[in-house]
This record gives C-alpha cells, sequence and structure tokens, in this order.
C-alpha cells in the first residue's frame, strides 16, 4: 500500500492504519505495518482510540438502528403499467385497413392469391354489368306476352321491365288485381316504382278487350304510369282456347284506335 | 429464480419493465440504504422517506444506469445526495428545533436491562456522544463513516460509491475517525 498521503498522520501510516484497523490490508502490507506498531506508539494509541470509536458506533449502530423497522418501500409502478395497457390498446383501435393487412399477412400465399383473383373477377363482373345497364337505356323493348284463363282475368299478370333505375332494372311484377274497382270495371294496376321509359309488359289473357274510351290514359309516360287502368270488358266470353300468343303491341302513343285491331285479332285468332 | 441474479441482471429485467426485478433490488438494498440514510440523518422519518425517494429516483432513471459501475455503489450514490438533498432542506429550519427534536429521540433509548445502574448511564451517555459526534462531521467525512461502520461497504466500494480516488477515501475516514476520537476523549467517558 502506497504512503504517498500523508495526510493528517505525523509518522505517514494514515492509510495503512485504516486498512488495518479494517481489515482490508493484504498481508506483505499487514506485516509491515505490524513491524511499525512495535516502533510507533503514537499509531498504537491511535489504533486503539480508533477501535473505542468503532465500538461506540457499533454499539450506537446496534442499540438503536437495528430496533428501528425497515420501512416499505413502495414504488409507483403503475405509470409504466398505463404504458404498456396503452400500448396494448392500440392495437384494438386499429383501422380497418390495417386489420385486413393482418389477415392476409396471416394467410397462406394461396388463399392471398385467391383472393386477389376474386376481387378482379368481382370488379369485371360489375363493370360489365355497368356497361350493359347504360345500354339498355338505349334500347327501349316492349314485350307483352298474354297468357288469360277461360274465365277471365285472374291469372292475368302483367310483368313491367324498367331500365330506368338500377332497382328496376330486372323484371318488376305488376299484379292485376282481378277484381271489379269502379264502375267501368276497370282493374288498377299496382305500381311501386316511378315508371320506366320502356315498359315490357307480359299480358297473357284468353281474352281481353281494350275499351275505346279508356286508351287516352294508357298512352305510356316517360315519367309516370300510376294510374294505369285495363278494362277486360266483356270480352271474356269472346276467347275460346287458352295460352294465345298475343302479337307484341308497340308504339302505344300511336294515334290509331289499336284495340279495336287487336279486338279484331283476337275475334280472328279465336274463330280458328 | 429471480433472487439468483445478479444486481446487474436484475436492472436489465427492470428496463425491459420487469417491476418483479426491480423489486428484487428492492428487497436487497432497502435495509442498508435506509441505514445510509438513518447515519446520514440521524433521523428514522427522515431516513424512511429518503430512503423510499432513492428507490423511486433509481427505478425512474433505470435507463440511464451505466453497466461501469455497481448497482450497489449506483444505488448508495443517489441516497447520499437524497440525503444532502434532504439536509438542505433542512436548513431552512432553526437548528434549535432540530436539537429539541433529536433530544426527544434521544430520551427513547434505553439500554440493556442487564447492565448495572452505573454502566447503563455511562452506556446511554457514551450512545449519546457519539451519535452527537458523528452529526457534528462534515458531510464528506461522515458519509465515509457510515458507508463503512453501517454498510460495513469496502474502500473500493467507497470509492466507486462517492467516485473518488481510494486514498482520499482512506484518508477521509482517517480524519473522522481522529475527530470522533477526539470528541470522546474530552468527555468523561473513559477512552482508551
Amino acid at each position: 500500500m502506497s504512503n504517498n498521503n500523508h495526510y493528517n498522520s505525523p509518522c505517514g501510516f494514515a492509510e495503512d492504519l485504516v486498512s488495518y484497523l479494517y481489515g482490508e490490508i493484504d498481508s506483505a502490507e499487514k506485516t509491515r505495518f505490524e513491524r511499525h506498531l512495535d516502533d510507533c506508539s503514537n499509531c498504537g494509541k491511535e489504533l486503539a482510540g480508533f477501535g473505542f470509536v468503532r465500538s461506540s458506533i457499533g454499539d450506537w449502530r446496534e442499540e438503536m438502528f437495528s430496533v428501528l423497522e425497515t420501512h416499505k418501500i413502495e414504488i409507483p409502478y403503475i405509470e409504466k403499467q398505463t404504458f404498456v395497457k396503452t400500448s396494448v390498446n392500440s392495437n384494438d383501435s386499429l383501422s380497418w385497413l390495417a386489420s385486413l393487412r393482418n389477415v392476409f399477412s396471416l394467410s397462406p400465399t394461396w388463399a392471398t392469391t385467391t383472393t386477389v383473383f376474386a376481387s378482379i373477377a368481382v370488379l369485371v363482373g360489375i363493370t360489365i354489368f355497368a356497361l350493359n345497364f347504360s345500354y339498355s337505356n338505349q334500347v327501349l323493348e316492349a314485350k307483352i306476352i298474354g297468357n288469360t284463363s277461360q274465365n277471365g282475368v285472374n291469372a292475368e299478370r302483367v310483368e313491367i321491365e324498367s331500365a330506368n333505375q338500377p332497382e328496376e332494372k330486372d323484371r318488376t311484377n305488376l299484379s292485376l288485381a282481378g277484381e271489379k274497382t269502379s264502375e267501368n270495371n276497370d282493374l288498377k294496376i299496382n305500381k311501386k316504382n316511378s315508371l320506366p321509359e320502356k315498359i315490357v309488359a307480359e299480358i297473357t289473357p284468353k281474352s281481353i278487350k281494350i275499351p275505346k274510351n279508356s286508351r287516352e290514359n294508357k298512352k305510356p309516360s316517360d315519367k309516370t304510369m300510376a294510374n294505369t287502368n285495363i278494362n277486360p270488358g266483356k270480352n271474356s266470353n269472346t276467347s275460346k282456347s287458352g295460352n294465345i300468343e298475343v302479337p307484341k303491341l308497340t308504339n302505344f302513343s300511336e294515334e290509331e284506335d289499336n284495340s279495336l285491331r287487336l279486338a279484331d285479332l283476337f275475334d280472328e285468332v279465336g274463330s280458328k | 429464480m429471480i433472487s439468483n441474479l445478479s444486481d446487474e441482471q436484475l436492472v436489465e429485467l427492470a428496463v425491459g419493465e420487469n417491476p418483479e426485478a426491480f423489486g428484487q433490488i428492492v428487497t436487497r438494498w432497502e435495509r442498508k440504504i435506509f441505514a445510509l440514510c438513518y447515519g446520514m440523518l440521524n433521523r428514522e422519518d427522515e431516513a424512511k422517506d429518503a430512503a423510499q425517494e432513492t428507490f423511486i429516483a433509481a427505478y425512474k432513471n433505470l435507463a440511464k444506469f451505466r453497466g461501469d459501475a455497481k448497482v450497489s455503489s449506483w444505488l448508495h450514490r443517489i441516497a447520499v445526495n437524497q440525503c444532502l438533498t434532504t439536509k438542505r432542506k433542512n436548513k431552512s429550519r432553526s437548528e434549535s428545533f432540530l436539537d429539541e427534536e433529536s433530544n426527544e429521540q434521544e430520551r427513547v433509548f434505553v439500554a440493556p436491562a442487564n447492565l448495572s445502574p452505573l454502566r447503563k448511564t455511562e452506556q446511554n451517555e457514551r450512545l449519546l456522544l457519539i451519535r452527537q459526534a458523528v452529526k457534528a462531521l462534515p458531510i464528506d467525512l461522515r458519509e465515509v463513516v457510515i458507508m463503512k461502520e453501517f454498510e460495513e461497504m469496502t474502500f473500493q466500494e467507497i470509492s466507486e460509491t462517492l467516485e473518488l480516488p481510494l486514498s482520499t477515501v482512506k484518508s477521509r475516514l482517517y480524519t473522522a475517525l481522529k475527530q470522533l476520537r477526539l470528541k470522546l476523549e474530552r468527555s468523561p467517558i473513559e477512552v482508551l
């Protein structure tokens, strides 16, 4: 042990003295210091005095401090736990896109590929449908297929196909109530949606006669056809056979009285 | 088993937000840190608060812990700084008030019952004297005495904790012991 520090030590063994006092001295230093103690009464007195001080401090520690309980140390772990909890909750608030990515990140490659192709097919289908829908707005077609029963109009069915609105792109069935609802025996067609520009009406009566005075109200409108009336009239007995294909009636807007020609046609067919 | 890990390994776990690891550190060192604070501050209630603040400060600064020092040295350094902060706060209070409080605590001490009445009196006086003598030491000398006598730390550990040369630690301890001896010699109690 070096003796370069002579602070408060008259003989220069201050560090060796405290090292010896606390037993932290190697054997060589210990032998050397013990030889010095034989010759230095001052270091001997100090060593004894320091021993008494240590004993007093030890008593103080044992008698007063050792009886004191160690107080419970409370560490506020909550702050970091809150942080962890917040991190976990952030997973719950992932956007739907992130959630979708998570799902696909766990899926096998074949599933991902299949899903991609399916999505492409759906998109192509929607595109083709939209193109057809647009085209059908330009080409209007009306078709009436008559199919009536022998006894009247209970089986009459008018099918109106609308291509004007997406809801009406398929055929819209309009049922004819086979009841007489007014004095002139008109049948009322219940129609839920607005009228299309193009009407395809399938009427399958055995015999149907459209009175002359009702023709004016039957003119198709570009916008509405809420009060379309068809009067089967007295012609139910004019039909003698069922399931007669009625020629298509088009050009309702013609000013000619088509009802007469239709009646004549039915009579002609019936006579056959 | 977490109790078998070293302090440094426990700190690594605690940095990874493992409360159990830091709890193990607290269990290992709370008594010694409390002893250091008690020796430095000489008051149980203040020592309790200082020890509490020491571990809280350590927990909050776990990420700043450098591996080049021992965990024990790091904790003791925080404790010494905490005690110095407490003493600075106490300076605003009157010294007489502190002395009255100290006397109140000192009267609580009772010598062991197996001693004769004369020895009991001498024992009480000696303990009172050494306590006052330690309290009167400069803080740089007192912390060395407390670490050595209350903590039973080695000179090397004190050197690392206080970031002082080894020779300085020994010199300070020599000076502190000499001053304490002189105070005890002036008392009527017999000193060797």
